[in-house]
């Protein structure tokens, strides 16, 4: 009996956190990094799926798919798509969020409604959104009679909007939290300085959820780029090629088309684009951390170092 | 330079009474204490004064005028939290500079004012530091001269040195003091330390369950407390209190109590009373028998307490019961000289000045002196 015990408790915390966290490193490495690895292969070879053969073409698919008119209006539209999905549900959020941490009877209960959206899966949105917005039995048109409400210039807009209305929750949550956080007396303070309702938001609620914000723009602007069911069970990329964001572009490629190689290097595109604006978020939002500069524990104490 | 006054204040948080028909009136420069327990209303109180809570009724006047309605930024006032509530992402200047810039005061003005508070309070050299960056009492300092740049009339501070350190406390209680001097302006300071509030105020507001105690100047409120309450609660530590009742022994007037009986001087009490209590101050107590004038006892030291300056002796009396010896809250404190040598066990007599003994009724208020 001494002998395992005694093996456990001779274990250091980083090799305990170690094989804790091993698992996830295997399970990372097998779901993400061998299909990024795999698909790096593909984007680089052509296949032929009749003939069942591979063949090296170096960078000529991501030439393609760099010039093609397809990939770059498709592109277009995934940066529409998440322009509008990011500001939207980012203001959306902010304004939840802020109702929210005010003081109201049913409160708790507003909170646990309003994180319901987002427990929603996409397709079940999506055919939700499609029930109201339908042309010809939708909600909307039963309410308001006569008006296309998904034509094909206002789809790109509902399609987004089903999106935000979708992801909003999670990002009202996040600023609810961080909003909690926020010391009363700041807020006491900032009224008797003579800070207005703005000037307090910009002074002292903007500052303190610097953090949400960046978590929130970063989530939802993944989502944004790599969103497929949403968009596919609500107009399949529709009408026309107008809603056929980068995501539906590859579906695409890779499984009408057959075109491994096209679809694997529009995939890296996608990736490229997600994380050069997750990258570009953390730059702008993260301050530069000054380097803390050495305090005197009470006035006139002189800290000895030895 | 503004009085204050308060005119029958009632707070009330749904069903809780905060602040119960409370009236103060503050003159112009006066630095007055709101000492109590935690949960009296003496912050609710400070609260109603700067704006962020509304009373439910009764009115308040800043500088004559009536402010019930007016938001806090219009009221002339400054405040100094317990948190210290600074904003933790700008430097010591933009903190202390931020109620000017709100007030669109002019840049050139504004660095002027920030530089003459920041040597005032002794902060120039912090000026660039966040508060991250700071210590307790340097942090507290610029949240001072936070409200010292916009020149109010009034200063509310809540509990500011709570948070400090027990050395740090006593630096700043007297900072404090010397800017009240040097301002010249309105200070309430809300407090439950009764040193802060006996050191440096003017006059010392007592407040317990939603109520003013007592109003009056610190050496009154030491002296001639109300109510053992008061006398309790001022003093450290606080007041002995010895219930009992006052009987007639062949004529004279006796106080009896469960460990001691003391005949009183003639005029102090002129009728038995079946409940009353006696009180009297550990400082007021001499050990050994002294002369005239003085009520004699004799104790048991249970247990002393050298504090290095003081030695504190807990008496109990030969006439407890055992149960009674082992209450510990019933142990008499005599604070003696550092050098007595005494030991627990012994046996010592104690001489109460005819002076220095206070009679509260049964509901607690003073009866003697009247």
């Amino acid at each position: 009996m001494a002998g395992p015990a005694r093996s456990r408790a001779s274990l250091t915390d980083p090799q305990f956190a170690l094989i804790i966290v091993s698992g996830v490193i295997i399970f990372h490495f097998i779901i993400i990094i061998i299909p990024l690895g795999y698909s790096f292969w593909l984007s680089l070879h052509e296949t032929n799926v009749i003939l069942r053969s591979t063949e090296y073409v170096g960078f000529d698919k991501w030439g393609e798919v760099l010039t093609s008119k397809q990939t770059i209006n498709g592109t277009l539209l995934s940066l529409y798509f998440a322009g509008i999905a990011v500001v939207l549900s980012f203001l959306l959020s902010l304004g939840i969020a802020l109702v929210l941490n005010q003081d109201f009877p049913g409160r708790g209960f507003l909170r646990a409604m309003i994180l319901l959206p987002w427990a929603v899966s996409e397709v079940v949105t999506a055919t939700m959104w499609t029930i109201i917005l339908e042309p010809n039995w939708g909600v909307l048109n039963g309410i308001f009679p006569g008006t296309l409400w998904i034509s094909q210039d206002w789809a790109m807009f509902w399609v987004a909007f089903a999106f935000v209305w979708h992801m909003a929750p999670l990002g009202a949550f996040f600023f609810l939290a961080a909003l909690q956080t926020i010391p009363k007396h700041l807020y006491y303070s900032a009224r008797i300085d003579r800070a207005g309702m703005f000037a307090r938001f910009q002074y002292v609620t903007l500052p303190h959820i610097r953090y949400a914000v960046l978590i929130v723009l970063v989530v939802v602007t993944v989502e944004a780029f790599r969103q497929f069911d949403l968009v596919f069970a609500m107009t399949g990329g529709g009408p026309g090629t107008v809603t056929q964001i980068l995501p539906l572009l590859i579906f695409r490629y890779n499984f009408q088309f057959s075109e491994y190689g096209l679809a694997a290097a529009a995939s890296y595109i996608l990736i490229i684009i997600a994380t050069m604006l997750a990258v570009a978020y953390f730059v702008a939002l993260t301050q530069k951390k000054t380097k803390a500069r050495a305090v005197t524990e009470s006035p006139g104490a002189v800290r000895v170092r030895t | 330079m503004a009085t204050v006054t308060l005119e029958n204040i009632t707070k009330k948080f749904d069903d809780t009474v905060a602040v119960d028909d409370v009236s103060l009136s503050i003159s112009d420069g006066e630095f007055v204490v709101l000492l109590g327990p935690s949960g009296c209303g003496k912050t609710t109180t400070l609260n109603m004064i700067a704006g962020l809570e509304t009373p439910t009724s009764g009115n308040i006047s800043i500088a004559g005028r009536r402010v019930e309605r007016v938001p806090p930024d219009q009221r002339d006032i400054a405040m100094v939290f317990q948190s210290i509530a600074l904003y933790p992402h700008m430097t010591a200047h933009q903190n202390i500079a931020f109620p000017l810039k709100m007030a669109k005061v002019e840049k050139n003005e504004i660095n002027r004012r920030v530089k003459d508070t920041a040597e005032l309070l002794r902060v120039s050299d912090l000026l660039e530091r966040k508060p991250h960056e700071l210590s307790g009492g340097q942090r507290q300092r610029v949240a001072l001269g936070r409200a010292v740049v916009r020149d109010p009339a009034v200063f509310l501070f809540d509990e500011p040195l709570s948070s400090l350190d027990a050395k740090l406390r006593v630096d700043m209680r007297v900072e404090i003091k010397k800017l009240h001097e040097r301002l010249g302006a309105t200070f309430i300071y809300v407090t439950h330390d009764q040193v802060e509030a006996m050191t440096m105020s003017t006059r010392i507001a007592v407040m317990d369950q939603a109520h003013i105690l007592q109003l009056g100047p610190p050496e009154e409120i030491y002296g001639l407390p109300k109510s053992t309450m008061v006398a309790g609660f001022v003093g450290t530590p606080g007041m002995n209190f010895v219930p009992g009742c006052i009987d007639s022994v062949n004529g004279v007037k006796t106080f009896k109590s469960a460990g001691f009986e003391i005949a009183l001087p003639e005029g102090m009490v002129d009728s038995t009373i079946d409940t009353i209590t006696l009180g009297i101050r550990p400082e007021s107590v001499l050990v050994g028998e002294i002369g005239e004038d003085h009520a004699k006892i004799n104790g048991n030291v249970f247990e002393t307490e050298p504090v290095g300056s003081d030695l504190f002796l807990d008496i109990n009396f030969e006439k407890f019961s055992t149960d009674q010896i082992a209450e510990t809250s019933r142990l008499f404190k005599v604070r003696t000289l550092p050098d007595m040598r005494v030991k627990a066990g012994d046996k010592v007599m104690l001489s109460l000045p005819h002076k220095k003994i206070y009679f509260f009724d049964a509901t607690g208020q003073r009866v003697y002196p009247r």
